[in-house]
């Protein structure tokens, strides 16, 4: 009888969680996320001309770039909605859209715009997130970065880092006529506005954690290398470093306190850490016969990447900055150089011989698995994006260099806009500060 | 003459004896005394005086005799009579003491016969004390006789009813045991049936889960570049036909992409594979929670 008692309590205990089916959904795919980014229209035509700016094409570019999205064609799209109440979600659906992104422009008295943008579930028939700015014509392009920001956050779940910017070593001419420049563009490549020009090489431009100012390397000076710290904004610059021998590679702290740099002043190229304003006497990192030099940060700041011969050929290795043993990072290959590491901390990108060509790879720094991301020939100086997703790089086009990007997820390639010069050594720019 | 004088004498002789008799009488009290009557020699002495005066004396003395003779008789029979006065009271008082001494003799036989009486009725008593308590200890002997009787009595009774108890128990035991074998049988056959039941449902159940799970597995796409080791857990109910009414979060991922993109995966694939038996739908349309966990 008593176990008849216990049998029924078991079952009615039991009967609930009998009935709730539970199915394990595993696989799946991590994939880029369909989106459909429906051109804004003007509204009120009358009032005024269509802004040169393609807002919904600059945001597609940017979300395609990112590997992340797989925006539709808009030749396929059905319809062009600009309000919520005029979009049929079963045609997006149909269309394989997870997402819709619409928008529209009025013209505001005043030489302005007023942008409104709805992010819109075309499964759930929802609106994601959506906002309204007013905006200059100029304000456009940035305006159209922030949405793409908006969009990759709400949907990614981080920043997405559309309006940082990228500087880069512009080179023009040749022989007397030879011109360096150094470049500060968006982060698609547009806008591109010279900082500084000089007959003599410029190299290794590094952002400063805040995004104002910029350290590089200049042999303007008697065609000595020299390290100088310039405020982008203002072009006001100061030389941190300028000892006898190399200085070279200069590369900021993640708080702004420092700078690793090589110098040479010792006789043999080794990786220092200097004062931003170089006031302070260089501390070493590295002492080591070998070549050491290109030194990157770990987010944390406690640990520098670094190139060395060593070992013989140019290798990645890593060492605390507290002190410690180098160690070396990467294996796979005779030639493993220029590290940079993803603000997330998780990957490692450097320039990678493979066979006759160098290419980007990455190392995940959780699983120790190296990929090649992009085909070559001529791959080199990767620098990663402020979200961690891209990474910007120079490839030889056979007549010149030129910057590109590849996504990390995806490896999607894309030229971030014609560059009829040579350039090299792109740095990617921190996020812009909230404000 | 001679006899005169002895009679003189004698009567002289008897008061002397008397008053001796009386001294005597009465310095011994009361003391054993001899019968009346009897007499006792008495010693005398002869007082001899002169011879010639003897006749003319003899004749006054006759006289005198004579007088003192009656004088003599007098005083005897005073005496007489005294004496028979006295032996009255001698006898009297004999008699009372007689009395007295028979008195006390019964006194003494009546206190005898009660103290006798007494003894008797002591013993009596005793022996009807000793009956008594021979008759209580038997009478005890009985009873506890009686009760050890009724003691083995009751023992035997409780002994005869544990027995009839413990059979009961035996029969009533043997009882529970067939009907929880029989109990126990129907159990295992309701249960081999139960499972049997829920074995064909997992069967349907399990395909419809599969179908489910596929179809939603194949629609599945999550953002790249979201932290791995991530899940959630969605709620879905569905409808007749299996279209999904209605989808949320139940469990966050704590990552708002993953979680979008698990909810877009289960729109996209509605309406979900459901059975169209609405015994074996039921389950379904109760709501269905699908753990998405990429890396399981």
């Amino acid at each position: 009888m008593k176990s008849l008692i216990a049998a029924l309590l078991l079952a009615m205990l039991a009967l609930p969680a009998a009935a709730q089916v539970r199915i394990e959904i595993s696989g799946g795919e991590a994939a880029a996320l369909p989106i459909a980014i429906v051109p804004f229209p003007m509204q009120d035509t009358a009032a005024g001309d269509a802004p040169d700016t393609d807002i919904a094409g600059i945001i597609r570019d940017n979300l395609f770039r990112s590997g992340l999205f797989a925006p539709l064609d808009p030749e396929t799209h059905l319809s062009q909605p600009s309000r919520l109440e005029q979009v049929r979600f079963q045609n997006w659906r149909a269309l394989g859209a997870d997402t819709l992104l619409i928008g529209r422009i009025t013209p505001l008295d005043g030489d302005a715009y007023r942008v409104r943008y709805e992010l819109l579930d075309a499964y759930a028939g929802e609106r994601i997130t959506g906002q309204r700015f007013r905006v200059t014509p100029a304000g456009l392009r940035n305006l159209a970065h922030t949405i793409s920001d908006q969009v990759f956050e709400a949907l990614i779940g981080r920043p997405g880092g559309f309006n940082s910017r990228i500087a880069y070593v512009e080179e023009t001419g040749a022989g007397d006529e030879r011109s360096y420049r150094l470049v500060v563009a968006e982060a698609d490549g547009h806008r591109p506005q010279t900082i500084l020009t000089s007959s003599e090489p410029i190299l290794s431009p590094d952002w400063s954690p805040d995004g104002e100012r910029i350290a590089y390397v200049s042999f303007e000076s008697g065609r000595r290398s020299r390290i100088y710290v310039q405020n982008v904004a203002t072009g006001e610059r100061e030389a941190v470093a300028s000892f006898a021998g190399l200085n070279s590679a200069p590369a900021w702290s993640p708080d702004g306190e420092r700078l690793a740099v090589t110098l040479s002043r010792d006789g043999n190229p080794d990786v220092f850490i200097i004062d931003p304003d170089g006031d302070a006497d260089p501390r070493p990192v590295t002492r080591h016969f070998g070549i050491d030099t290109e030194p990157a940060w770990s987010p944390d700041g406690e640990t520098i990447y670094f190139t060395s011969n060593r070992g013989g050929g140019p290798q990645i290795y890593r060492r605390p900055v507290s002190g410690g043993d180098a160690e070396r990072v990467t294996f796979d290959g005779n030639y493993n150089a220029s590290p940079s590491v993803s603000p997330n901390g998780r990957f490692l990108a450097f320039a990678h011989q493979r066979g006759e060509g160098f290419r980007i790879a990455i190392l995940d720094l959780e699983d120790d698995i190296m990929r090649v991301l992009t085909d070559g020939p001529l791959d080199e100086s990767p620098s990663f994006s402020a979200s961690s997703s891209m990474i910007a790089y120079t490839r030889d086009t056979g007549d010149a260099t030129e910057l590109a990007t590849v996504s990390v997820f995806g490896r999607i390639q894309g030229e971030l806009t014609p560059f009829e010069n040579t350039v090299r050594e792109p740095d990617w720019g921190p996020l812009p500060s909230a404000d | 003459m001679g006899r005169v004088g002895d009679i003189g004498l004698s009567v002289l002789a008897h008061a002397v004896l008397f008053g001796l008799f009386a001294v005597s009488f009465q310095m011994t009290g009361l003391t054993d005394q001899a019968a009346p009557g009897t007499e006792q020699a008495v010693q005398a002495v002869a007082i001899d005086e002169a011879e010639v005066q003897q006749a003319i004396e003899a004749l006054e003395a006759e006289e005198n005799a004579e007088q003192r003779r009656r004088e003599q008789e007098l005083a005897e029979l005073e005496a007489e009579r005294q004496r028979e006065a006295e032996r009255l009271a001698a006898e009297r008082e004999a008699r009372a003491e007689a009395e007295r001494q028979r008195e006390a003799a019964e006194q003494a036989r009546r206190e005898a016969e009660r103290e006798a009486e007494a003894e008797a009725r002591r013993q009596a008593e005793a022996e009807a004390q000793a009956e008594r308590e021979r008759e209580a200890a038997e009478q005890a002997r009985r009873e506890a006789e009686a009760e050890a009787q009724r003691q083995r009595e009751a023992a035997e009774q409780a002994e005869r009813e544990a027995e009839a108890q413990r059979q009961a128990e035996r029969e009533a035991e043997a009882r529970r045991q067939a009907e929880a074998e029989a109990e126990a049988r129907r159990e295992r056959e309701a249960e081999a049936q139960r499972q049997a039941d829920a074995e064909a449902l997992r069967d349907a159940r399990g395909t419809y889960d599969a179908a489910i799970r596929q179809r939603v597995e194949g629609v599945w796409t999550r953002p790249a570049g979201i932290p791995d080791g991530l899940s959630a857990v969605v709620a879905v109910r569905l409808g007749p036909g299996g279209i999904v009414l209605s989808v949320e979060v139940a469990r966050s991922s704590g990552n708002a992409a993953f979680d979008r993109s698990a909810l877009t995966a289960v729109r996209r694939a509605d309406p979900l594979p459901m059975p169209d038996d609405p015994d074996l739908a039921q389950p379904y349309r109760e709501g269905i929670e699908m753990i998405f966990a990429p890396d399981a």
